[in-house]
């Protein structure tokens, strides 16, 4: 169950020489993973999301989606998948299309099948959950600011619950306290209903307090798959992908250099690191 | 002066509420601003308004010290260029290197000079690999970086970046971030930058943070970012380094000279990030 991935391999276009996708392989369980998946611009993670809910198919190499062997051109379900796998897009504009706020959000419960009043009900308790004002759910989405919208997008995967829920750059135009809420919401959700959570980041410090996985893009190859902590703490492999540390392992190996504070493992949220700054001190 | 507002208020005309309620500001020539604040608080909208895409509704907006107006709009506009928060907003061409050229007919550029100025902004943002690729598919941090591209290269006085950065990688963010910096410093831009990003407000000469429309902090990074109480109050949030200060300064657990000796070395490290 689950997702799974053996040597795919992908290219938008069939004459270009470089892979998007470049033999893939991973598994992604059904329950509580919560997993980042960062990497420089264009090293392959939107295509790589968007291979996970079947809106594009692998040239070569397997797709396990739930049970569903996911092929392309063969007449295969794709509406099941959908709801195992919801996907929220990195741009907000390319998921609204309807009139109102209210039926945006509601477009995704009908789809699958629920009445006009249950998806009304899902809808505006999504809308609540990501902290969109009511005033907002009779406005045409495209009046919205851009964090609006991408509160809307999120919303509307909310909506339609599905087992699986990644999402690609959700923080993206939030303000600092809408990015922690969010976070928080997806944090409960899963203490909840076990779901697998997926984002797709370029903050480390997100990445760092809320996921457990992380997985490495570059150039389409997935060079790094293991937990946040082996990343952190592999000076050679973040420098050779130019990734940054969360600005509080930053800090703490800046003040450990000037013998300030020492501590064992590296502290990679500012909580970690407040505890260390304060703990340090009562055994001295 | 190169902005002034003088009491100005906007609305959108399906909406009555004042999305910018009385705002006045005056921005130096040669400096950089960076504006924060919450979703939906009208951060955009005053970008629009500067550029003449929106005309406010009531009070008054100086560009170089000539009044926005329908007369003054089109000469204005040569001295300013925006990078919109959603780049597909900015695409018109077919191809990265139309639409880089694009702002740059506008201008009524000749066309030799025309294509050295295309390869040195797309150079510039490392997007030379992909001039003949459609805007339409590339990656998210790729737009960013043609939209940005597209911008600079109308070499105009006034930069505004609406979020500009916000899907690029870290070294992306760094490369851009010094390339601002370079445009003030050597080449004496006016610079706004509007993000959610802290971190990118502490390299502004002034920070403003706008709340519902109106201005609720005005200042340098320095006495800006340590506001918590307005910047929790505007949807913002100390950031890691100076959060951890406010911590330490609180407790009782460490010798004062401790204390100090922390707090003075996080502050530091945090303006040098
Ligand atoms: N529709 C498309 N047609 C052709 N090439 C594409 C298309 N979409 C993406 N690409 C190319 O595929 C590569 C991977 O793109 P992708 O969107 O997966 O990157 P990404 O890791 O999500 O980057 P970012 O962080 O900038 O969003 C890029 O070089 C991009 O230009
Ligand atoms: N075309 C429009 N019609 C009606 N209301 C609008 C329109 N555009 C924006 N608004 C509203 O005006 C307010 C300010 O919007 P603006 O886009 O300036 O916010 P912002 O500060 O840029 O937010 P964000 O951080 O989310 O980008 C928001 O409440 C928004 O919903
Ligand atoms: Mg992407
Ligand atoms: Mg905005």
């Amino acid at each position: 169950m689950g997702i799974n991935f053996q040597n795919v391999d992908f290219k938008y276009a069939k004459k270009a020489s470089h892979k998007q996708l470049d033999n893939v392989s991973l598994n992604i369980d059904e329950k509580d993973e919560f997993i980042a998946i960062v990497g420089h611009t264009g090293s392959g993670k939107s295509t790589l999301v968007q291979h996970m809910n079947a809106l594009l198919f692998a040239n070569s190499g397997n797709i396990t989606i739930f049970d569903t062997k996911v092929v392309r051109n063969k007449k295969i379900k794709l509406k099941p998948i959908r709801k195992h796998v919801g996907l929220v897009f990195q741009f907000p504009e390319y998921q609204v299309f309807e009139t109102t706020v209210l039926d945006d959000i509601m477009f995704g419960p009908k789809n699958f099948g629920k009445t006009t009043d249950l998806a009304k009900e899902l809808a505006i308790k999504a809308s609540q959950l990501v902290g969109l004002d009511e005033e907002l759910l009779t406005r045409s989405p495209f009046t919205l600011s851009g964090g609006q919208m991408r509160k809307v997008a999120i919303a509307g995967a909310l909506a339609i619950d599905p087992d699986i829920l990644i999402l690609d750059e959700p923080t993206v135009g939030l303000d600092p306290k809408g990015k922690i809420e969010l976070m928080e919401l997806l944090l409960a959700m899963q203490n909840k209903t076990h779901k697998s959570i997926i984002i797709i980041s370029h903050d480390m410090n997100i990445v760092a307090k809320y996921t457990k996985r992380i997985m490495v893009m570059h150039s389409g190859k997935l060079v790094f798959d293991g937990s946040k902590e082996a990343l952190f703490n592999n000076e050679a492999l973040l420098k050779e992908y130019n990734l940054d540390l969360p600005t509080a392992a930053y800090l703490a190996k800046e003040l450990k250099a000037m013998h300030l504070i020492d501590y064992d493992s590296l502290p990679l949220t500012k909580e970690e690191l407040t505890h260390i700054i304060l703990g340090d001190s009562c055994n001295e | 002066m190169f902005i002034e507002f003088k009491d100005v208020s906007f609305k959108y005309p399906n909406n009555d509420k004042n999305v910018i309620d009385h705002l006045s500001f005056t921005l130096e020539k040669g400096s950089m601003l960076a504006i924060l604040g919450h979703n939906g608080s009208g951060k955009s909208t005053i970008a629009k308004l500067i550029m003449g895409l929106l005309k406010a509704t009531s009070g008054s907006i100086y560009i170089c010290d000539t009044l926005l107006d329908e007369k003054s709009i089109d000469d204005l506009r040569q001295k300013m260029s925006i990078i919109f928060q959603n780049p597909d907003n900015q695409f018109v061409g077919v191809t990265v290197k139309d639409d880089i050229a694009f702002g740059l007919e506008n201008h009524q550029i000749p066309r030799q000079e025309m294509l050295e100025k295309i390869s040195k902004y797309a150079t510039l943002v490392d997007m030379m690999a992909f001039l003949d690729a459609n805007p339409e598919n590339l990656s998210g941090g790729q737009k960013q970086r043609v939209a940005i591209a597209g911008a600079l290269a109308m070499e105009t006085e006034l930069i505004i970046f609406d979020e500009a950065t916000s899907m690029l990688d870290p070294k992306g963010t760094k490369e851009i971030n010094a390339m601002i910096k370079k445009l003030k410093n050597e080449h004496n831009k006016t610079i706004i930058t509007i993000t959610h990003n802290l971190e990118e407000a502490l390299f502004a000469d002034r920070v403003m943070v706008i709340n519902d429309g109106k201005i609720v902090l005005d200042g340098s990074p320095q006495e800006v970012l340590k506001e918590q109480t307005i910047l929790e109050a505007s949807g913002l949030k100390l950031i890691d380094g100076i959060a951890i200060i406010k911590e330490i300064e609180k407790t009782s657990l460490l010798s004062k000279e401790n204390k100090e000796k922390i707090c003075e070395a996080l502050w530091e490290l945090t303006f040098k990030m």
